[in-house]
C-alpha cells in the first residue's frame, strides 16, 4: 500500500492481513554528496515502488525517512512507533553502507541495496535494471516473513 | 464566338465568393472537427495494446508477458507497465490472466514457491488454479481478471482486464 487517503482506509479495514512497513531511509546532503543522496533518494524510491507493486496486499511503503547525520539515530524512533501500532514486520530498505551492521539498532530487518548512479540512463534500460535488483529483493522480503514466522 | 466580357460587378461577385468562401471553411473546419472528437475518442478507449510476445511461441504453460504503454490521467502522461500470465487452453484458445490478486493486489506467478499448477499469492498464501479459478480457503475470493486478447502480424495485443466469469 502506498501512503496515501485512499490505502490508508483499506490499511485500517485490513490491519490483520497488511502487517509489514517498509521505510525506505536516505541520507540528506547539501553540499559535497548533493548529487550522490539525491541519487539513492530516486533509487531506494523506485525499488520501494517495485516492492510495493508486488507486495501491495501485505506491506505498506512510508514516505522516507531522510537524514543528516546528527537525526540518523533517530530512525529507530519510526520502527518503534510502527511496532507498537501493531505491524509485525518493519523493513529499512537503504543504499547507505552505514547501516549495514544495523539490525538490532534499528529494531528491524535492513535490506541494504549497493547504490546504482542512474543519472541520465534512458528509461527502458532504468526499468529492468530496476526490475532485475528487486526480484532479488522479492526473495528476501519473503524468506523474512517466513523467518518471524516460524 | 465573340468574347463574353466579364463585367467590374460579376469580376468583384466571383472573387468576393471565393475568398469569403475559403474563410468561412477555415473557420467552420476546427469547429465541426472539435464537435466530433468525442466520437473518435470513443474509438480509441477500446484499444489493445502491443506486446513482444510471439503467439505462435504460445504453449499451455503461462508465461510471463510484460508489456508497457502511454496512459494520459488528465495533464499527465505516464508509462505504464504491466503484466500478464499466457497460456493456450485445451480448445486451443488463448488465455491472458491479470497477475493481480483479488484478495489485497499483489502480484501473483505461476507455480510460485512450488505449489504444482497453480498461481501463488506470496503475500497470504493465496492460491488460483490455472483457469484462473480461486481455490477455496485460501484468502482471495474471486477468480484473477482476464484480459481481452488480439493477434497483430504474429504478435500478442492485450486489452483492459475485465472480471472473470468462470464458475
Amino acid at each position: 500500500m502506498n501512503w496515501n487517503g485512499k490505502d490508508a482506509v483499506l490499511v485500517e479495514q485490513q490491519k490483520q492481513y497488511i502487517d509489514t512497513v517498509i521505510i525506505p531511509l536516505v541520507p540528506v546532503d547539501f553540499g559535497a554528496e548533493f548529487k550522490r543522496s539525491a541519487e539513492q533518494y530516486e533509487f531506494v524510491g523506485l525499488l520501494a515502488d517495485f516492492l510495493e507493486r508486488q507486495f501491495k496486499g501485505r506491506i505498506v511503503v512510508t514516505p522516507p525517512y531522510a537524514y543528516v547525520p546528527e537525526t540518523a539515530d533517530k530512525a529507530p524512533l519510526w520502527s518503534e512507533r510502527a511496532q507498537l501500532a501493531g505491524f509485525k514486520h518493519v523493513f529499512f530498505l537503504t543504499s547507505d553502507p552505514a547501516w549495514r551492521q544495523s539490525e538490532d539498532e534499528l529494531q528491524g530487518a535492513v535490506i541494504f541495496v549497493p547504490p546504482v548512479p542512474l543519472g541520465d540512463m534512458e528509461e527502458s534500460i532504468k526499468r529492468s535494471l530496476i526490475a532485475d535488483q528487486a526480484k532479488q529483493l522479492v526473495n528476501r522480503v519473503v524468506d523474512k516473513w517466513q523467518e518471524n514466522f516460524e | 464566338m465573340g468574347k463574353q466580357p466579364v463585367s467590374r460587378r460579376q469580376f468583384l461577385n466571383y472573387t468576393l465568393t471565393g475568398v469569403g468562401g475559403f474563410m468561412a471553411a477555415g473557420m467552420l473546419m476546427p469547429m465541426v472537427r472539435f464537435a466530433v472528437d468525442p466520437v473518435l475518442k470513443g474509438e480509441a478507449a477500446g484499444e489493445f495494446h502491443p506486446t513482444q510476445q510471439k503467439v505462435a511461441d504460445l504453449t499451455d504453460v503461462p508465461v510471463r508477458v510484460d508489456f508497457s504503454y502511454e496512459q494520459t490521467d488528465a495533464w499527465y502522461t505516464s508509462e505504464v507497465t504491466s503484466t500478464a500470465w499466457v497460456y493456450k487452453n485445451d480448445q486451443d484458445e488463448i488465455v491472458a490472466l491479470s497477475p493481480i490478486c483479488k484478495h489485497l493486489g499483489c502480484t501473483v506467478s505461476w507455480e510460485g514457491n512450488d505449489h504444482k499448477d497453480r498461481f501463488f499469492c506470496p503475500c497470504h498464501n493465496g492460491l488460483y488454479e490455472k483457469s484462473g479459478k480461486n481455490v477455496p480457503n485460501t484468502p482471495p475470493l474471486k477468480p484473477l481478471d482476464v484480459y481481452p486478447t488480439a493477434e497483430k502480424d504474429g504478435l500478442l495485443q492485450l486489452g483492459k482486464p475485465e472480471a472473470n466469469n468462470i464458475v
